[in-house]
């Protein structure tokens, strides 16, 4: 059984939860990513920060609350079967004790499904 | 039993299939918004307006409002011709080559004529919960797809989603099997795929969470 700690990726952008969300607008475009998490003091997930969220220029920004999530034991089956259920594109991976260890996205999900190896950006520079 | 049925013959001891009506909308430069609901047809093999689903002789069960999220109509389904494999007894790649795009895409398809402003794709991707969206010209054939990026990118200024949007790359037949359009989506650049019908005009985006949910459903789960 392959988990989601085997597709996930490891390398994890994310803003802490009281983070400028405005000043996230520029990290997200220019890592070229859609959505990054929102990690409280003890790493765990409270939320999630996508473009769509920045984009009303109308109301302050706001994050997506809860953060969809998903263990990184759990089967690539039962991620799929997360992802799907959620209005997200990406989730949130997290250890037993909930702390945040990574993100998986639709495309990790079926690259594993197809038996492809998992493909991520080489890393992300410090934030 | 489907939401919001009107009519059920209560023809029993038959093979019956749901199948969600799908919303297609065009949204032009000055707001006007046209909405197609239809069907597709497997007799048919191609998408039917709702009328001439009710009309078929196979037809169920109609929805009380097809409009509504979420709404289907169940049609009678004959007796396969061959004891061939079920879907899901194959593997992933064999599976997905004997299923149709058509089957996988979001029953929901939005495009926007390339005079559209950028402000006015950008509410209606929010209020959608819309992840990328069509750009089409004057023969509905799709052009380009813009992505929250641009439409973020773009915020403040007067362009319009035909002067931002990323130019197409590669567009798939609906009718053409699931397995031609996942190297495109497992190559991770992009999370979704354009899907043309046979005329070339534009039908749906696949993105990658709707063949996830495919094979979680495939895995047994009940979505």
């Amino acid at each position: 059984m392959t988990t989601v700690a085997e597709i996930m990726n490891p390398k994890l952008l994310y803003i802490r939860d009281g983070d400028c969300l405005a000043s996230a607008r520029t990290q997200i475009l220019r890592f070229r990513v859609t959505a990054v998490p929102v990690l409280d003091d003890t790493h765990r997930p409270v939320g999630m920060l996508s473009l769509r969220d920045l984009s009303n220029d109308d109301e302050p920004v706001k994050i997506s609350t809860p953060a969809a999530t998903v263990k990184a034991s759990a089967s690539v089956e039962e991620g799929a079967r997360k992802l799907a259920e959620s209005s997200f594109h990406h989730l949130v991976v997290v250890d037993d004790k909930g702390v945040a260890v990574g993100m998986a996205s639709a495309v990790d999900f079926l690259r594993a499904i197809l038996g492809l190896e998992p493909r991520h950006p080489a890393a992300f520079d410090p934030y | 039993m489907n939401r919001g049925a009107r009519k059920n013959m209560g023809i029993v001891s038959e093979r019956t299939d749901r199948k969600r009506v799908r919303r297609a909308e065009v949204v032009c430069g000055s707001g006007c918004s046209h909405v197609a609901l239809t069907v597709p047809c497997r007799s048919l093999a191609r998408d039917v307006a709702l009328e001439v689903c009710s009309a078929c002789a196979k037809c169920r069960a109609m929805p009380e409002d097809p409009s509504i999220e979420g709404a289907e109509v169940v049609c009678r389904v004959d007796p396969p011709t061959s004891s061939g494999p079920r879907l899901k007894d194959l593997d992933v790649v064999e599976a997905a080559l004997r299923t149709p795009v058509g089957e996988v895409v979001s029953a929901e398809a939005v495009a926007l004529e390339r005079d559209v402003p950028v402000t006015v794709a950008t509410k209606l991707g929010r209020d959608r919960g819309l992840p990328a969206i069509a750009v089409i010209d004057e023969d509905k054939k799709p052009t380009a797809v813009v992505t929250w990026s641009e439409l973020v990118e773009a915020a403040g200024t007067n362009a319009t989603v035909g002067d931002v949007g990323r130019p197409l790359a590669a567009a798939y037949a609906v009718d053409g099997p699931l397995l031609h359009v996942l190297p495109a989506l497992a190559d991770g650049t992009v999370g979704y795929a354009v899907v043309v019908g046979r005329d070339g005009t534009f039908y749906g985006l696949l993105e990658a969470a709707d063949v996830a949910r495919w094979l979680a459903r495939r895995a047994g789960y009940d979505l």
